[in-house]
């Protein structure tokens, strides 16, 4: 899977809804094709992981992961989880997208290691902008750790 | 005793307690009797007899000779039966109320994540509307005529009408449930605050202020900050269209409470509908004539509620609204 390997941004989502708005908003800084989705949990650990499906993956780790909460088969903070469990894992920025900005959930995600946490707007024209931020800050502007995919543009 | 007994004075006089009260031959195993007759000392003990239908603390005082020499011993019997009864009816009582705080506690985590699930599961779609409709907006540019913007227009509007709603139930239900975060509330200087928070709203208005003084309460800041944004908003509002709008803010002592209130003198209400001027969702006026979800009342009047106080409303149409609530004093005041 050799497309895979420059794929800075890996984005957890199961709404393919969700998917295409936030792909539409990352095709301003020319972003979009730097994305990778996983549509649930267990595909964002296999792809991590270089399991399953994608066990020849080559290339380094994702400059940063966009990570949904709320996800079928393995949930957003178990993925977090089992990222900070790993050695080669744990420093890969981790920003947590998501529609609940319940106190809990924003507690548990920090208390996980998440490196950020964006509640995506309701408004389309402020869901456009955050993400547009989030992906020029993590995907461009951010140095990631030794053993990421490196930068191609800016913002 | 003897009623219990069923039996006259006479007959029992010299009898043996054993014999007499609970029919048998010797003194009973339970009887404090054989401790008093072994160690010397007062014992007593709770006794339940069917015989006599009732429960009695049975005490029994050792009997001495003039040589010191214990002979026996008299036993004291207080019929305890009611104080028994209201015993175990109490603790039923308590056990009750542990069943049914469990059945609360429950309904309360299903109640959590119902709102849950509403913050999280119904904003998407809501996003998804407003974005592809926006997404739709920017292709068709001005291929589209007039009246389908409109439509356009109207379903966006509409997508974000109904986000605005899902989060002020939301407020409104973590409301209920936050745990309040009691101190001094200095309510003058919260005011002063609330009214630069509104300075938006409050822009190129003719508003004329009149504060009263204003007292220190004990309460949850951040809540008290709700019931003042929401009543002075809500004054700020009513009062749009106004010649010379006027609201007054003041407080005064009434027994063991402080009675605030906000009066303005703005559109107003009718009477007839007080009742309903705290109701979730409900309004007094049309959505085209002002703004609003129909939460905020709701909301102060639970923080109000929480705070141990009491809110209500007078007004007449046309000529102004004044809201009223109570805090109770602490022992500091």
């Amino acid at each position: 899977l050799i497309v895979t390997e420059l794929k800075r941004i890996l984005l957890v989502e199961d709404d393919p809804r969700d998917v295409e708005l936030t792909l539409v908003s990352l095709s301003e800084f020319n972003l979009a094709n730097d994305v990778v989705v996983a549509g649930d949990g267990k595909e964002a650990v296999d792809y991590l992981f270089r399991r399953g499906k994608f066990a020849d993956r080559t290339g380094g780790n994702p400059a940063v992961v966009l990570l949904d909460l709320k996800l079928p088969k393995v949930g957003g903070l178990e993925v977090l989880r089992k990222m900070r469990a790993e050695e080669k894992l744990k420093m890969v920025p981790v920003v947590i997208l998501t529609s609940s900005h319940e106190d809990r959930d924003v507690a548990e995600g920090y208390k996980q290691g998440a490196n950020a946490y964006v509640v995506k707007p309701v408004d389309f024209h402020q869901f456009v902008d955050a993400i547009k931020k989030v992906g020029c800050f993590w995907a461009l502007i951010n140095e990631p750790p030794p053993g990421s995919i490196n930068k191609t543009g800016f913002c | 005793m003897l009623q219990r007994l069923g039996a006259t004075a006479e007959e029992c006089l010299g009898q043996a307690c054993h014999l007499c009260v609970h029919g048998a031959d010797r003194p009973l195993a339970f009887c404090p009797l054989t401790l008093t007759l072994t160690d010397g000392r007062i014992h007593e003990a709770e006794v339940h007899e069917d015989r006599l239908g009732g429960d009695f603390l049975v005490t029994t005082v050792p009997l001495s000779d003039e040589h010191g020499q214990l002979i026996g011993s008299v036993h004291i019997a207080h019929d305890i039966t009611e104080r028994k009864r209201a015993e175990e009816d109490l603790l039923k009582l308590s056990e009750d109320l542990a069943a049914r705080n469990v059945e609360l506690e429950e309904l309360n985590r299903e109640l959590e994540s119902f709102s849950y699930s509403v913050s999280h599961d119904l904003r998407a779609p809501l996003r998804h509307i407003g974005g592809f409709m926006e997404l739709i907006r920017k292709r068709t540019g001005e291929l589209l005529d007039e009246t389908s913007r409109h439509y356009m227009d109207n379903i966006s509007d509409a997508a974000t009408k109904m986000g605005t709603l899902i989060d002020d139930l939301l407020d409104f239900s973590r409301m209920g449930r936050k745990a309040m975060q009691m101190g001094k509330v200095n309510l003058g200087k919260l005011l002063r605050e609330v009214m630069t928070e509104l300075r938006e709203e409050t822009a190129g208005r003719e508003i004329l202020w009149k504060i009263g003084d204003l007292p220190d309460v004990y309460g949850d800041q951040s809540m008290l900050r709700l019931v003042l944004v929401n009543l002075v908003s809500n004054a700020v509002k009513f009062t749009y269209g106004r010649p010379q709008a006027e609201i007054e803010v003041g407080c005064s002592r009434r027994g063991d409470e402080f009675v605030c209130f906000i009066k303005d003198n703005g559109v107003g209400f009718d009477m007839e509908y007080a009742d309903k001027l705290f109701a979730v969702f409900q309004r007094l006026h049309s959505s085209n004539e002002f703004e609003g979800t129909g939460i905020g009342l709701s909301l102060v009047q639970r923080i109000v509620s929480r705070h141990g106080g009491k809110i209500w409303g007078e007004g007449s149409v046309g000529k102004g609204a004044t809201f009223y609530f109570t805090l109770p004093k602490t022992k500091e005041d």
